[in-house]
This record gives C-alpha cells, structure tokens and sequence, in this order.
C-alpha cells in the first residue's frame, strides 16, 4: 500500500473543512459547525482500559506505587486548569518515609531564570516562549493528609519544578497514605511539548506527580531540566475533565463518561497502570476512528491534515505488530494520536500513556517529485518513534533523567527494526531517482559530524546543549551500538536476548545495568565470530567480548573506524644471481616464475577495539573471508603465491557505528580497472549530466 | 514545416552544435573524475547499494570537490549564455537558408544590435515575469505551473524572434520598441506561442531528465550515452524553436492580427 497521499493544500480552514467534508470523508459535516463529522465514529469504544487478560498477559500489579484521582476545569479562554487531586501512595521502600517528593514541571516556564529556561533560553527545537504569550507554571496552594484531616506544610525546591511534602506523621514500610493536592495550571504558549495555541491545548506534566522513591529510600526528584524528559511509578489514574461542550478531547486511557451540561461537558476518563496521564482538547479537531487487533486508535486531527489519517494509521500497525512480535504485548485498550495544529509546533514528537502527538507528512513540490525524489520517514517516522514510547518508557520506565538513552535509544534501535519488518532488511528512507539512501546510511551521516565524541550513559544534565551531543548520543548512537552488536552476532540469538530484557522489565524501572546483565548472560560473555587469516585446523577463532563491547560503545567516547594501510601484490624472492656451491660462486638465471606474495596491512584507526570481518578478492576470482580481533592497531597478511585485487574491511556493513566506509575498500594497482562504477566515476558522470543540461538547456 | 525543412538541411550545424556540448561536458567530468581520483587515492567502493551515501561521503570528504563542480556548472552555464549571445545571429541566418558565408557576414553586422535588443528583452522579460507571478500569486501551484512555463516558452520565442528582425530584416536595431513588438508578436499569435512555448517547455523538460538520468545513472552501470542522447534532443528542439522564427520572414506591426497561414506560423 503506498505510503505517501496527497495531503491537501495549505488552504483556509473552511476551504480545507469543505473539501474534507465533501471529497474524504464521505461522512458529511455538523450542521452547526461545518466540521467534518470524523470518520469511524461508529466503532464502540472498549470497556476496558487494559486488553483482555489472555491478550495482554499476566501483569504483576505490586508495581503499582502511586494512584491519581484528579479533578479538573478548563478555561479556555485563559488557557487556565484548575485541579485537585488525591494521591495515594504506598512506601515501598525498606525505611519510613516522613516527607513526600513531587514534581512541579509546569513550573520550569514560569520565569525566565529556573533551570529549564536558563538552560534552554526560552526555546525549545524550533519554537521559542513567546513574551506576549503568558508564563507558565503550577500553583499548588493546599495539600492535606485525608487520615488526619490536616493540612501539611509544603515548599518548592531550588528550583520550582520539585516540591518537598511534610508528612508530620511517617509512612513505614509498605504502608499507604492519601493526599489531596490543590493547584493551579497556566499553559504556556506550546512552545516545549505542553501548553496551548489558539483553541488547541496539549495538556501534559500539568498536576503535581509524586516522585519515585527506591527501594533503599532515595528520591528520585530531579529537577526538570533542558534535555531531562520524565519519571514516575506505575499506577491506576481516574480523571474527570470539565471542558468547554464544543471542544474534542482526547486523553491517556479510557473514556468511562460523558455528560453535557450547557456549555461545558465534563468526561471521566480512566487509565490503568500507567505513570503520566495527559489530555489535549480543541474545536477543530475531526476525529478518525480506527481498530487494530482490538485496541481502538483515535486520531485526532486538524481537518486540514485528514489526508495523513491512512498513512499514520498503517504506521502504527506496522509499529504494533513488529513491536508486539519481538517485545510483548501491548497492554492497554486504547491509543489517541495527536496531529498538532500548524502553528503548534512545540507539541509534536511526544510520548504519554496511551497517547502521543506526531507529525504531519512532507508535502512535495512537484518539480522535486518530478526529479525522482521520494520518501518514507515525515510524520510516519514520529508515528513510529513515539508509539514505541509505549514500550520503552511506557511499559519499560527508566529514569529518563539519569540514563535518557534508555528510552530514546532503544526506542530508536526498535523503531529501526519497525521499519524493517515493514518494509524488509536494510530498507531505504529517502531515494533520488531510484538512488537509495538508507536507515542506516541516514544514521551514519548524523554520526559522522560527532564520531568519538560524547559518552551515551551520561544524565540529561551532563549534555551541554551549545555541544549538541544529546541527540545524536542518545538517540542515533545507541541504536547504531545496538545494530552493530546485533549484526555482529547475528539477529535471532540478539533478538532473544533483547526480548528478554523486555519482557523480565515490564512495568518496572530497568537500569543500563540491568540491560548490560541482561544480554551478557543471554548471549555469553564472549560470542564466537569466525575463523582468523591464519586458522588452522583445531584454531581458536575470533570472539567478541560482548560486555567490553557494550562497555566501549555505552561508557566511552570511543569510535570504530578501520582502514587499509597497505596492500601490495610484492614480486616473489627471485633465485638470480650468484650462489655458493662447495668452493665456486655459481650463477642462477632469473627463471622469472617467482610467485608474488600478497600482502595486506589493515589498520584499526578508531580506539574502538572491536573484531571485523575482511575479504579479500584474488586475481583468479576467488575470495576468502577473515575475522581480524582488531586488538592490535595493525596486521599485516601475506599470500605466498597469490595476487590480490580487492580487499573489503567489514564488507556487509555491519559495524554501523563506522562512520567513514571510503578507506574500508581499497583494489590492487594492477585491479583498479575492475572499479567500475566507482564514487569518482559516478561524481564524473553526474557532472557531465549537469553539464549537458546546463549546455542544452540554456544553450539554442 | 518551414522550419523543420530548415532545420534538417543543417545537419551540419545540428551536429557541430551538439559535438561541442558533449566535449565540452566530457572535460568537465574528466576534471571532477581526476579530482574525486585524487581525492579518494586507492580507495574503492563497497558495490553494495549504498552508492548515493558513498557519493555523500565523498563530497564530505572533499567538500571543495562539490564547490568546484557547482562553480564549473556555473561557469558553463555563463559561457554558454555568453556563447549563444554571439552565436544566435549566425545561426538565425543558417537556419534561414543563407549560406555559410552570409550568415557569418550577418551575424557579425547584427552584433552590436544583438546585444543591445537581448539586453532590452532581459528588461522586459524581468518585468513582465514579476507581473505574471504578482497575478497568479494566490493560484494553487499545480495552476501556475503551466502560466509560468506559457511564458517562459513565450519569452525564448520572443527573443529569437527579436535577434531575427534585427539579424535578417530591417527592424530597429536599438530602439526598445523591437523587444517590446517580439513580445506583443509572440503573445498575440496562438499558434507561435502554443509551438514556441511546446518546444521550450520541452527543451527544459528534456535538460531535467538528463539531471535525473544522472542521478539515476550513479552505481555500476554507465548511462554517459543516455545523457548525450537526450543533448541532442535539447539541441535539436532549441533549433527547432530556433528555426521557426528563422523562417517566419520580416513581421510587423501590422501583423499583429491572427497569423496568415502562408507566415511559416504553421509550423
């Protein structure tokens, strides 16, 4: 099924609301508002925010540390949420706890010197806080324990993103306490995930959320800063939204009622096992209505956008069904895709419970069409990417603060298997007249501008944002560490192990070590690769030390690269000339059949010490392939008698993280007549092209 | 078919024309072939598939290469503006029958006037394309593509038509008003503007598939001679457009009404 639709022109909403009543979707309009009515509506809604139990799974529900029951208004016109909620929490750490942690977040925007802003200077990817639009931030003006009737003493921390509750009285040990919290939200202009434009509000990080305690007491309380995303325990969560009658909303979970009163409406919404609960709500949105496997997928959308819904919706079946094969099933009834509004640009690429918002799809202008150029990751990819939240961090809720390559990275190595399974192995992302680029030559040209710079595990905090690390480390690295690995080993034995990682975690808050552990044990300290040059019967062969492996790709900066330093077919040891026979010098003809001697000298040039595969291509056709264990900076190779063409170092690209492939390939002087099609040649015969067409086009 | 006839009598020209694009093509790519050789020594390529990335990574690695391939497309791109301002009148003349001879003659006596009637057309074409863009501004793309490439065309026929009433016939060699007349000629006869604007359009359309042949072409296979090919269809199209003009006769302004069919319009 072709990806790629023709989405509808920029036009004037009505003019984009007309055509969407009258050419997609068939279903006609309100006949107050002109909208188009949505598309699937007629799907029934699941009663359950959780699958089946024989779909989803056993679930063990001791995870379960801190539940919401939040109620909140809306007002529209000041972009203002007013809320209570009652917490209740359990202590499952070893000691008694006699205060409470919560975060703040909203409050990172609420003045231009807290820890986010002066971090970020006030802007986040390509939108900025705005001075004309408010600050944002939560208020928190009453909290009381519900055993005691009593009101508590609270306080802010350094920074207002954190909050420390006094409990006056101690939780021991497994024992539970309830809190009911009062706040204020004001959303900011949606510059930085959450917050408002126009009618449309994302509402995220907007209540006050207990943080994660461990089990030998520590909080987990970080401050909420410029590349820190989020952290929290599992819990069940039922919210009531009171909301202007004429908005759609769109929540984490279930929706259980609706009830309209006047012009306001107010919905319960339910959400089980989950650590965030988001919403969002505008007028404009036009709902598409669709089933996967029994778990209904709103989307819901701007109507101008209605042309993506297919190609979003196949883009998160794929992501289903790949994701579910290899790391379990998704639990939940239920996922809302949000497709922001254009001038909501700050809210895009984002991951709730149940709930993400993505991206729309690349127009093309057609002289670029015309030109041959397609493509297949704009708005699908982020479809992908964060629907793979659901599991890592969803499902998998690390600490996206101390080790954030936990959820983007492993979301980004699953997102390229998603794309794999989909569109089959090595699949390209963009193509330039039947010319390929491919996932991971797209991921090798990121890395290439940061090679051996920049170490994976680091927190959010020790990225420094003018470096420019943060993305390329968390997100593109890792997925590269985890696809060399992978091809490195082989897929089935890496998949298994991978796939035990995620199930043994499910709904807990796994480490880098746990993965570390995980796949040491699963696949053996050290995996057999194959047969070094020199093997001889009953040789040891080549082997990779998987945890230095892991330790050198997550815990250093340090870079594969590898490149041919010497390759030459040397003439064979001549016999000619004088030799002593008893007392007399006698003469020897040079008889010229002394066989030459390949030789080869690879090079590691990286600090990245890590086994590769090398073939060699002989003058007579053959070939033969080795394991180098690269420990070594060089090593050097003879053939006694053979002549060598073509020497490729790593030839089926499976070391993802090199980064410069050029000095992996190089021909013998005497075969380089045999490099046909070759990048100079292409260069060649592309500039003629433009030539040509410069010349005959301009020219008579 | 004045101007096809015309213009297969030339043979001569047709291939002399298309000879000197394609040595002059294969220069510039024996250039960037021994720079990108230079650049990448005894290195080779996977011969995996992932050519477009090996080409990304070359011009990565020699960034100047790139820039000097652009400069160079640049630099042809003047030259042949530059050429064809000297030329046009000579071939004019050809393609209008004279002998080698008197083409060059005349084209060396129109010259001057030449250059100054390409200079007033480009003044023209600047100010009447901004107002076509200003009009059409708010039409949806796929609408003002066929506007934009109508005058596009229009304006190349105009242009040929002005070199040939100032090379061949007896029309005002400085005065503006021999632009502007082109112009008006060109834009008030259906059938030059619906021919001239066809072949323009599909001169240009045949310049971007040799682009895309290009780029198709990068990998194992050689699709040099494609790309050779489609330059002769360029230059046997702007020839044509060319030769329509050539074989048109002296225009005035009377001739403003509809084409006589006897006018070479036909074509």
């Amino acid at each position: 099924m072709p990806l790629v639709r023709s989405p509808l022109p920029p036009s004037p909403r009505i003019t984009a609301w007309a055509l969407a009543c009258g050419l997609l979707l068939g279903g006609g309009c309100d006949s107050d508002s002109g909208k188009p009515k949505g598309y699937g509506l007629e799907l029934p809604l699941p009663t359950d925010p959780l699958r089946p139990a024989e779909v989803r799974g056993p679930i063990d529900t001791s995870t379960k540390t801190a539940d919401y029951a939040i109620e909140a208004t809306l007002d529209a016109e000041t972009h203002r949420v007013a809320g209570s909620e009652r917490v209740t929490w359990r202590n499952r750490s070893n000691g008694p706890i006699d205060a409470l942690e919560f975060h703040l977040y909203m409050n990172a925007f609420r003045a231009g010197d807290t820890v986010w802003m002066a971090e970020g200077r006030g802007s986040h990817r390509t939108a900025a806080q705005s001075d004309e639009q408010p600050w944002g931030y939560i208020d928190v003006t009453a909290v009381q324990r519900v055993d005691t009737e009593t009101g508590l003493s609270f306080a802010e921390g350094q920074d207002p993103s954190v909050m420390r509750v006094e409990l006056g009285r101690a939780v021991p040990p497994g024992g539970v306490i309830e809190l009911d919290v009062t706040f204020e939200t004001q959303l900011p202009f949606v510059f930085a995930r959450t917050g408002f434009a126009d009618d449309f509000h994302m509402v995220g990080q907007w209540y006050p959320k207990v943080a994660v305690l461990d089990e030998v007491g520590t909080w987990h309380n970080h401050v909420f800063s410029y590349h820190s995303e989020f952290f929290a325990d599992f819990g069940d969560y039922v919210v009531d939204l009171d909301v202007p009658a004429n908005m759609e909303v769109g929540a984490s979970g279930l929706l259980r009622s609706e009830e309209i009163t006047g012009e306001r409406k107010r919905l319960r919404y339910e959400a089980q096992l989950v650590h965030d609960f988001a919403w969002t709500a505008s007028e404009r949105f036009v709902e598409h209505r669709a089933e996967i496997d029994g778990i209904v997928v709103r989307q819901l959308m701007m109507p101008e956008a209605f042309a993506d819904a297919d190609a979003h919706l196949e883009a998160q079946r794929e992501a289903l069904a790949s994701m579910e094969s290899r790391f379990g099933p998704y639990p939940w009834s239920t996922i809302t895709i949000v497709h922001p509004p254009e001038n909501a640009d700050g809210a895009k690429g984002m991951e709730y419970p149940t709930l993400y918002t993505t991206d729309g799809k690349l127009t093309l202008p057609p002289f670029v069409a015309m030109l041959g150029f397609r493509e297949r990751v704009s708005g699908v990819f982020t479809t992908v990417h964060e629907f793979g939240h659901q599991y890592f961090q969803g499902i998998l809720a690390s600490n996206e603060w101390e080790q954030p390559w936990l959820d983007e990275g492993l979301n980004t190595f699953s997102n390229s298997l998603v794309f794999e399974d989909w569109h089959g192995p090595d699949p390209w992302v963009v193509q330039l007249a039947g010319n390929s680029l491919h996932m991971n030559d797209y991921v090798r040209l990121d890395l290439r501008e940061h090679a051996g710079r920049g170490v994976i595990d680091q927190t959010a905090s020790d990225f420094d944002r003018i470096e420019g690390l943060y993305g390329v480390n968390t997100y593109r690295k890792t997925m590269a560490v985890l696809r060399t690995l992978r091809n490195l080993i082989g897929t089935e034995a890496f998949d298994e192990a991978f796939g035990e990682y995620t199930r043994a975690h499910r709904f807990g808050h796994p480490t880098g070590d746990d993965l570390e552990r995980t796949l040491v044990e699963r696949l053996g300290r050290h995996v057999e690769l194959g047969v070094p040059d020199d093997a001889l019967p009953g040789s040891a062969s080549v082997k990779l030390d998987v945890a230095e492996f892991l330790r050198q790709g997550l815990h250093t900066p340090h870079a594969v690269a590898f490149g041919i330093r010497g390759l030459l077919n040397q003439a064979g040891t001549s016999r000619a000339g004088y030799h002593r026979e008893g007392d007399e010098l006698v003469l020897t003809e040079d008889d010229g059949d002394a066989p030459a001697v390949g030789t080869l000298v690879l090079e590691r040039t990286g600090d990245f010490v890590v086994p590769v595969e090398v073939e060699v291509l002989f003058e007579d056709d053959e070939t033969q392939r080795f394991w180098w264990d690269a420990k070594t900076r060089t090593r050097t190779v003879r053939w006694p008698g053979r002549r060598i063409a073509k020497v490729s170092v790593d030839p089926d690209g499976a070391l993802e993280l090199e980064v410069q492939r050029f000095d992996n390939h190089r021909w013998a002087r005497a075969s380089r007549d045999r490099d046909v099609g070759g990048a100079a040649s292409d260069a060649a015969e592309l500039a003629q092209a433009l030539a040509l067409a410069v010349l005959g086009g301009i020219g008579p | 078919m004045n101007a096809l006839r015309g213009l297969i009598r030339r043979p001569g020209l047709i291939v002399g024309i298309w000879l000197t694009h394609v040595a002059l093509a294969a220069g510039f790519g024996t250039i960037v072939e021994r720079s990108a050789d230079a650049a990448l020594g005894a290195s080779g390529t996977a011969g995996d598939g992932h050519a477009l990335y090996a080409l990304i990574e070359l011009l990565a690695l020699q960034p100047s290469l790139g820039a000097g391939a652009l400069g160079g497309s640049l630099g042809l791109l003047l030259a042949s503006g530059l050429l064809w301002l000297v030329l046009s009148p000579v071939v004019l003349a050809s393609l209008a029958g004279r002998s080698a001879t008197e083409s060059l003659t005349l084209g060396v006596r129109a010259l001057g006037a030449n250059l100054v009637q390409t200079g007033w057309h480009w003044l023209l074409r600047a100010v009447g394309l901004a107002l076509v863009m200003f009009v059409i501004g708010p039409l949806p793309g796929m609408l003002r593509l066929p506007v934009v490439l109508v005058a596009l065309g229009g304006s190349a026929v105009a242009l040929d038509m002005v070199r040939t009433q100032v090379t061949l016939h007896d029309a005002s060699r400085l005065h503006i008003r021999s632009a502007a007349f082109a112009f008006v000629r060109t834009f008030k006869d259906p059938r030059l503007l619906a021919l001239g604007a066809g072949l323009a359009t599909l001169q240009a359309l045949l310049a971007l598939t040799t682009i895309w042949v290009g780029i198709w072409g990068i990998g194992p296979s050689s699709v040099v001679w494609i790309e050779r090919a489609l330059s002769l269809g360029m230059v046997l199209t702007g020839l044509w457009r060319m030769s329509v003009n050539a074989n048109l006769g002296a225009v005035s302004l009377q001739q403003l009404a509809p084409a006589d069919p006897g006018d070479g319009a036909e074509d």
